[in-house]
This record gives C-alpha cells, structure tokens and sequence, in this order.
C-alpha cells in the first residue's frame, strides 16, 4: 500500500479488501453507476418529440413543394432542433446536478439527416425511386439503431425496428411524394408516440 | 507476471473514490449534491474524497457562482478514466482467478486418453 500523508487512516480503513466477493461486489458497483449515464443518454423524449414534429411538417410539404426540394426545410429544422436540444440538456443538468454529453445525440442527428440527402440525391442522379423515396428514411432507422446500440436502450431499438417496418410497408403502397409524405407521417407517430411514452416513464406518470 | 492486486491503485480503491469514478465517467459532470445523494455519503466523507482524487489528477472540480448558493461541479480527467478502466480489469482479473476451477475440480482424464503402456 502506498503510504499516505495524516488524515488518511480513515480512508484506507473504507478500502475494499481484495476478496473475490468485495471484487465481484465493486465491479456490479462500478456498473451499476456507469449506468446512471447511459440510461441519462438514452432519456431522449425531447428531441424525439422534436424530430417527430419536424417529419409531422414534412409530410404536407412533401406533396406541396415535391420531395426532391425538402433540402432548405431540414437545413432550418435542424439547426432549431440541435440549438433546442442541446439547451434543454443544459438545463436538464442544471436542475438535477448531472450533466450528460449532447454530441451523440448531436452527431446521429447531423449524420442521419446528411445521408438521408446523400440517399435522396444518389436515387434521383441514378433514377432510383426505392432510394431517392425510401433510402433517406432506411438511413435515418439505420443511426436509430446505431444510437441505440451506444445508449443500449431497448426501447430505441424497437423504435428503429417500427421505423423499418413504416419503410417496408409504405413502399408498396405509395409512389414518389405520395411515399415520402406517408414514410414521414409513420416516423412522426412512432416518434412521438415514443416520446410520450418516455416522457412518461420518466416522470413516473402512467 | 504480478498479481492483479498489485496493481490496484490506491487513489482509485476505495469503496466511495470509486463509485466518483464509475458515475462521472458514464456524464460530462455531475455536482455534490447529485454524487453525496447517488453514493449515499455524507459532505465531510465526500469532500474528503473528493480532495484525494483531485489531488491524484483523476478529476477536476469548479465552483459555479450562479444562483443564490455556490456548486462545485465534477468532472473525470483522461487520467480519472484510464485509471478506472486499469481498476476495473485489475479486479475482473482477481475475480476470473477465483472463479477459474482449481486442480482438484478439473475434471480426470478419461481412460482412453491414456498413453499406452505396451
């Protein structure tokens, strides 16, 4: 043991002693806190609710103004729902002492949305309708899953599994604008329907 | 090779540094307040701990001046992180040596795996 200078009896009699119990006991310990973060990173209701909101707009727009011309409304929302989100964890951790990174969740949001427009371009120079359509969508649930790998929340990863079903559906039924109105009316749902749910769970309500 | 109970580190090994460690690692900062109230200690034995691994580099602390009383807010250092993933393998390792059969529990070689004698 390193010797330490007065004062410090006190606090290497609260060592843990190296048994296999009191090593097993620390290692559930060190788990269970560096979980407290995880499941902050995964309590994502508010820029669920936010992006939920921006594809509610999305759907009419789509029929109105033609799919391939969605570029300016993201580029707008975006920045407004990064700026909103990152001031609503700042707040967050302002009023209950703990303080999670925003940058993955940041991140996986400027990621989706910017390969959802390389998606939506890529179709439209190779005459794809699947991924000019469908692609910016299939992008968007492939960050879902990824972010919720990273958070390692079940309930995102069901989240982008209802997300592809919403794309496997949709494509059947519906072509050009008429499909990405109806893609962006199911990720509304599912997002804010999400939202709630987790809202709820979070404040204890039921 | 040295024991992995050599290589704990003393700054790090203790019940309430190391639970600091675990939860700051997982947030970009957390205040007194939230870690006196997750760890279930008092101010003094808090501060204490606090002082040591603040000392030893392996976090930083700020006094944030708004609002009507002051808050010291936390934070783990690279050095706070990589001394807690070296504690964290160094005691899987004691518990994989423990957990792993001894002589007396591997199972006898069968009859057949015999060399033969003729």
């Amino acid at each position: 043991m390193k010797a330490r200078s007065k004062g410090s009896q006190s606090l290497r009699d609260e060592t843990i002693a190296v048994r296999p119990l009191a090593a097993r006991q620390a290692l559930d310990d060190v788990q269970r806190l560096q979980g407290v973060g995880r499941r902050r990173l995964a309590t994502v209701w508010f820029p669920l609710s936010v992006f939920g909101l921006i594809y509610l707009g999305m759907a009419p727009l789509a029929l109105v103004v033609h799919r391939n011309h969605l570029a300016p409304y993201f580029l707008v929302t975006l920045i407004s729902a990064s700026f909103l989100t990152a001031r609503h964890y700042r707040r967050r951790g302002d009023s209950d002492g703990i303080e999670t990174a925003v940058w993955p969740w940041l991140a996986t949001s400027i990621a989706m949305t910017v390969g959802g427009g390389v998606a939506s371009v890529t179709g439209f120079r190779l005459h794809s309708l699947f991924l000019n359509s469908t692609g910016p969508f299939l992008v968007v649930t492939a960050f879902f899953l990824a972010f919720s790998a990273i958070a390692r929340s079940t309930f995102l990863l069901i989240d982008a599994l209802i997300m592809a079903a919403v794309c496997a559906a949709a494509t059947p039924i519906a072509n050009g604008d008429n499909r990405v109105a109806t893609e962006a009316i199911g990720f509304a749902f599912v997002l804010l329907a999400s939202a709630r749910l987790q809202h709820q769970a979070a404040t204890g309500l039921n | 090779m040295t024991h992995p109970s050599r290589r704990l580190d003393d700054d790090v090994h203790q019940r309430v540094r190391l639970g600091v460690l675990a939860l700051l690692s997982g947030v970009t900062r957390a205040d007194f307040a939230q870690l006196k109230a997750t760890l279930g200690t008092t101010d003094g034995n808090l501060g204490q701990h606090l002082r040591v691994l603040e000392e030893a580099g392996l976090i930083t602390s700020t006094k944030d001046t708004a609002g009507q009383r002051g808050r010291t807010w936390v934070r783990i250092t690279r050095k706070g992180r990589t001394a807690l993933q070296r504690e964290i393998q160094a005691l899987k390792e004691i518990v994989a040596i423990v957990e792993a059969p001894t002589d007396a529990e591997m199972p006898r070689p069968t009859p057949t795996s015999r060399p033969r004698t003729t």
